[in-house]
Parts: C-alpha cells; structure tokens; sequence
C-alpha cells in the first residue's frame, strides 16, 4: 500500500468519523442542550439532524409530559386536623438551559420540584378544613379549585427551575389511621341510628294500620247501629200508626177486647184469685138468672 | 417502544449478519484488490483479473446497498398504525399494510396499536382466573358525608393520536392509573355514600369516565377512555355488619307495615259484614212489627165488624169466653163479699194454691 492509498483511507476514515463527532439526531421526544467544556451554547429543541462542533458534548432532556408521583404526605388543615394527601404532578421541561443550570438532571430538577409542589400544597390545604377538603365545600367544587390553585402557585415558582407545571392532582386525600378509626365509629353510629329509625318507622306505620283499622271497624258498626236504630224506630212508628189507626174506630171494643187478651196471657197456671161470687162472671151463679 | 422490541420478526437488521458473514469478507478482499488496482496502476498485476474483481465489487456494493434498502419494508399490522420518524422528527403517520421508509438511521418507525382496548383495574388486580386481590389502599375512599367507601373498577381506554400519545407523554399506563384515581375520589368526594351504594352508580360511572377523559385530554395524550365499570362497591369490611343491619331494618319496617295491614285486612271485612247483619236484621225487625200490625190491625177491623152485629151478645160471649179459659187454669178462691173483708186477711194465700177449695 503507497501513500496514495493510505491517503484515501485516512481520509475516508477521517471523513465517517468527523460526521459521527459532527451530526446528531434530535428526537420529536427529547431536546438537546449543546455544551462546549461544559458550558452550555445552544438548546436544540426542534427535531431532526443537527451539527455541532466535533468537542462539544451533548445533554439530552425530555420533551414530553412527565410524571412525578410524591410519596403520600401529611398535611394539617385549617382546623388543626391532618391529613395525608398523594398527589401527582404532570410537568415538562421548558428551559433545558435553567435545568441545567439548577441541577444538571431531569431527575435533580424534578426532586427540587417535588419539594416545591410539597411546599405550595400545604400552604394552599393549610387554608382550608378537613371537609372542605375531601368533599370540595358547599358545592363540591372546591377541590377542583384547590388542585387548580396549588398547580398556578407551583407554575409560578416552577419557571426559576425551568420546567413547566401542567397539573397538580390529588388522588387520595385520606384520613390518617387513628381517624379511619373515629370514621369507622361514625359509620357505625350512623348505620345503628339508621336501623333504628327503620325499625321505629315500621312501628309507627304499623300502629297507624292498625289504629286506622280499629277506626273504620266502630266507624263501621256505629254507622250501621244507627242505620238499625232509624229502620227499628220506623217501624215501631209505623206499627203503632197501624195500631191506632184501626183502634180508634171503636177504643173502647178495642179496650175490652186488649183486656181479655191481657188476662188470658197474665193469668195463668199457679195463680190464686180471690173472687167474689157477687162478680159478673158469677151472675147466675147464686141465681137462675131472670 | 416495548412493541417495537417484541414483534418484528420481519426486522431486516435482526436477520442481516448471517447473511452477510461469508461475503463480507469477499467483499473486503476485492474491495483490497480494487484499491492496489486503482493505486498501483498496472504495477501489481495483469488487467483480466482486475476487471474481474471490479465488477465483483461493484456487484458487491449494489447488493450491500439493495439490502440496505430493503431494510426499510415493514409491515404494519390491521390494529396498529405507524409513525414515521426521519431523523427523530415525526413525518408522517401509516396506516395497515406494507409499507417501506428510508432505511436506517434516516428513517425510524414505530408501531402504535390503536385498536386494542387496553385495561386497568383500580383498587384491584387479577391474580387468576376469576379471582381478584383487593387493593385497600386504592379502593378505599371518603364519601361527601365523610364516610368510607371500597369501590374497584376497571378503566378500558384505547389510542386516538397515535402521535400525541408517543410524544406528548411519557408515561401513558401511569398517566391513566393516575387520571382514574384522581378522578374517581373527585366524584365519589362529592356524592352521598347511600347513593353510591344504590342508585347512583351509572351516573358515577359516567362522571369518572368523563373527568378521566377530560384529564387525559388536558395533557394531550391522545387516549380514549371507552368503558369505565364499576366492579365492586361495598361499605369497607370493618362496618359491613351495621350496612347489613341497616339493609334487614328496612325489611323489618317492612314487615312491621305488612304484618299490620294483614290485620286491617282481617278485622276490616269482618266489621262490614257485623255492620251488614245489624242493618239487615233492622230491616227484618221492621217487616216484622210492621206486617205484624198491619195483620192485627185487620184482624181487629174484622173482629169488630162482626161485633158490630150484635154488640151485647158478643161482648158477654167473648167475656164469658176468655173468663173460662182464664179461670179454667188459675186456682181459685171463691169468698162472700159479706165475708171476705174479715176472712181476708187472715187466709194463708201462699199455702193454698191448688189445694183448698173453698166455697
């Protein structure tokens, strides 16, 4: 091999290797930080093939949406009560260049970040109460307004670390353990008062049946014990009328005539009449009769 | 991409070095021989071999390069789209079928399946067929009135944008779990847990399907939430004993009720019917009296017209008549009137009844 061909070689060689030091692909996820010795030149935030100088080094950082999920974490409310919130927080980097100032990394920036939304959460709970908080106030909406709040007051913040705070979610605000406990107790009580008023209630329908039924019951036979009374009266009217009417023809036949009846049924077997002979049954009794 | 890793058989590079080992070498040899050609002049060697090997590496190249080329077919499945990427900056989107990009590392694709319905299960996991391991920590949560509340469910979502959901979040499943979450303490938050225990648990389902969707959106991440279901919804196991004394109370108020209405039922008939028999036996009393007289009345008119006839006689005929029968049963006695003013008193009345005949 002359030095010509040697030439060609190192000069292809020089060539493959010049362009791997020289071109880098930025990906529709990520953006790239250029660092000259380490200092920061320019942020490549559009996709595709770039150039840079052969010493220049590269940091590459996340484009898309990122998740940082705290640990849950106590909170005392307004009314001194605590509470532990697990909240999540969706953010972004937007400043490559502040990242890495701040703290080199995305995982540097995001515990930074972490400890802020930590901070701005518990000033913004601190100002409500335990209700309020679980079950969002009068109309519940205040919790939606809470995460809202807690998320602009971190954004806020968020620009001097470079990254951008999208959201701020709480996805479980629960009662510390010894209060699960007083809940459970609550529930309990609840549920017992509940029991107790079903079966109360019961007792009440049932004596309202039942009364409403002894009710319409003498309703029932006073109404007809009338209804009998008035028909009973009736009659004995008319009968009596009846009476009258073929009696006052003649009263006194009807007097003498009700007279032997009555006799004929007072006196009977058993009795003992005293009578005289001089009566007028006995008018021929002393006499032929003339 | 996981799915990028798992499925492509068809991935040219995976098969290339088996292929290529034996030519390679060839290929290094002629390209030697090419070069002493090309630098050495007609020093080295006669002229019929080196144009032999000039076309052999030539032939050389072009497969190389034909093969390089077909490294970019690839074949994109009925439930999936693909995302063309050239270099990292998305291009264009493809649907199913055969399809090819520029090769390697111009052009990258990666595969999105937008069909498939994928799922997660919220305050649970499936261990086995049809058994479940309940996760207390997810499936516990506080109610409006402040009351605990175990509810599982499942989350179905699929991909929308394939686009948005490769390059707008990183962590899609987590994304998802989380939205669910939030979303569903949201809205159990806000109602009653007697209603999310009956009657409200469609609508409960409708609202976290919609808060989940509207978060995802809000990130622009490209999923669909398609089905939220409630799995399970039951008071935590601590308290399960006073929900359920709470559920047979009812049934007591119901029975209490029930039990008092069969006694109205029966008293109730029973008094119409004593009611009816007072005012039919009335109305019977009054057929009674009435036709009574009516019969006595005429009886008497028929009685005294026949008097009428002959008054005297008949009077002393029925006087005589009833003083016979009366007579006929009763004891008597028969004093003097001259007598019986003094005798009277002293006669033993009590003592005397059919015995004494006194005359």
């Amino acid at each position: 091999m002359n030095a010509k061909q040697l030439m060609v070689v190192v000069i292809l060689l020089g060539g493959a290797l010049l362009t791997n030091m020289c071109a880098f692909i930025v990906d529709q996820r990520e953006q790239v930080l250029v660092l000259q010795f380490g200092n920061p030149k320019v942020v490549v935030e559009e996709p595709g093939l770039h150039f840079k100088l052969p010493w220049q080094s590269l940091t590459r950082f996340e484009n898309r949406l990122l998740v940082q999920d705290a640990p849950p974490n106590e909170v005392i409310t307004m009314d001194k009560k605590s509470i532990l919130v697990d909240a999540y927080t969706r953010w972004s980097i937007v400043d490559p260049l502040k990242v890495y100032q701040v703290a080199r990394t995305e995982a540097g920036v995001a515990a930074r970040m972490e400890d802020m939304v930590r901070g701005k959460m518990r000033e913004v709970l601190g100002q409500h109460t335990l209700a309020e908080i679980v079950s969002g106030g009068e109309d519940a909406t205040l919790r939606v307004k809470l995460m809202t709040d807690i998320r602009d007051k971190a954004d806020a913040s968020a620009h001097d670390l470079g990254v951008k705070i999208s959201d701020v979610r709480i996805k479980r605000a629960d009662l510390p353990l010894e209060n699960s406990e007083a809940v459970f107790q609550r529930m309990k009580a609840e549920r017992n008062r509940i029991a107790k008023e079903y079966r109360s209630e019961g007792e009440e329908a049932a004596k309202e049946i039942r009364a409403e039924a002894e009710k319409t019951r003498k309703v029932l036979i006073a109404d007809a014990y009338k209804n009998s009374q008035i028909i009973r009266g009736r009659a004995d009217a008319e009968s009596t009328q009846i009476y009258a009417k073929a009696h006052t023809k003649d009263p006194a036949f009807y007097a003498f005539l009700r007279s032997l009846d009555a006799y004929k049924a007072a006196i009977g077997a058993g009795t003992t009449m005293v009578i005289s002979p001089d009566s007028e049954f006995f008018r021929f009794f002393n006499q032929s009769g003339k | 991409m996981p799915w990028n890793d798992q499925n492509q058989p068809n991935n040219p590079w995976g098969n290339r070095p088996n292929q290529q080992q034996p030519d390679l070498e060839e290929v290094i040899k002629r390209l030697q021989e090419k070069f002493s050609k090309m630098f050495g002049g007609g020093k080295g060697g006669s002229g019929s071999p080196g144009d032999l090997g000039k076309g052999a590496i030539l032939g050389g190249l072009v497969v190389l390069l034909l093969l390089w080329f077909g490294s970019g077919v690839y074949v994109v499945a009925a439930d999936e789209e693909a995302v063309v990427l050239r270099f990292g900056q998305h291009i264009a989107t493809k649907g199913p079928g055969l399809n090819w990009h520029l090769p390697y590392p111009v052009e990258t694709v990666e595969k999105v399946p937008v069909t498939r319905v994928q799922r997660l299960e919220i305050g649970f996991r499936t261990i086995a067929d049809g058994q479940n391991r309940k996760i207390s920590q997810e499936a516990l949560m506080l109610t409006r009135d402040e009351n605990i509340v175990e509810i599982s469910f499942t989350v179905q979502y699929k991909i929308k944008s394939p686009s948005n959901y490769l390059f707008r979040i990183a962590h899609p499943t987590t994304t998802v779990r989380d939205a669910a979450e939030s979303a569903i303490r949201e809205v159990i938050g806000r109602t009653m847990i007697d209603d999310v225990l009956t009657t409200k648990k469609a609508e409960v389902e409708v609202e976290v399907e919609t808060l989940i969707q509207s978060i995802l959106d809000g990130y622009e991440s490209g999923i669909l939430v398609t089905t939220v279901k409630l799995q399970d919804v039951q008071p935590p196991e601590r308290v399960i004993k006073e929900f359920k004394d709470v559920a047979s109370a009812r049934e007591d108020r119901e029975r209490a009720k029930n039990e008092a209405q069969a006694y109205a039922n029966d008293i109730i008939p029973k008094a119409r019917g004593e009611a009816k028999k007072m005012v039919l036996d009335a109305q019977g009393y009054e057929k009674e009296v009435i036709d009574r007289a009516t019969g006595e009345a005429t009886g008497f008119e028929s009685v005294l017209a026949a008097y009428r006839v002959a008054p005297d006689v008949t009077r002393k005929r029925l006087y005589l008549d009833t003083m016979q029968e009366v007579l006929s049963k009763a004891d008597k006695v028969i004093v003097d009137k001259s007598v019986a003013e003094r005798v009277l008193p002293y006669l033993p009345l009590d003592r005397m009844s059919g015995k004494v005949e006194v005359k």
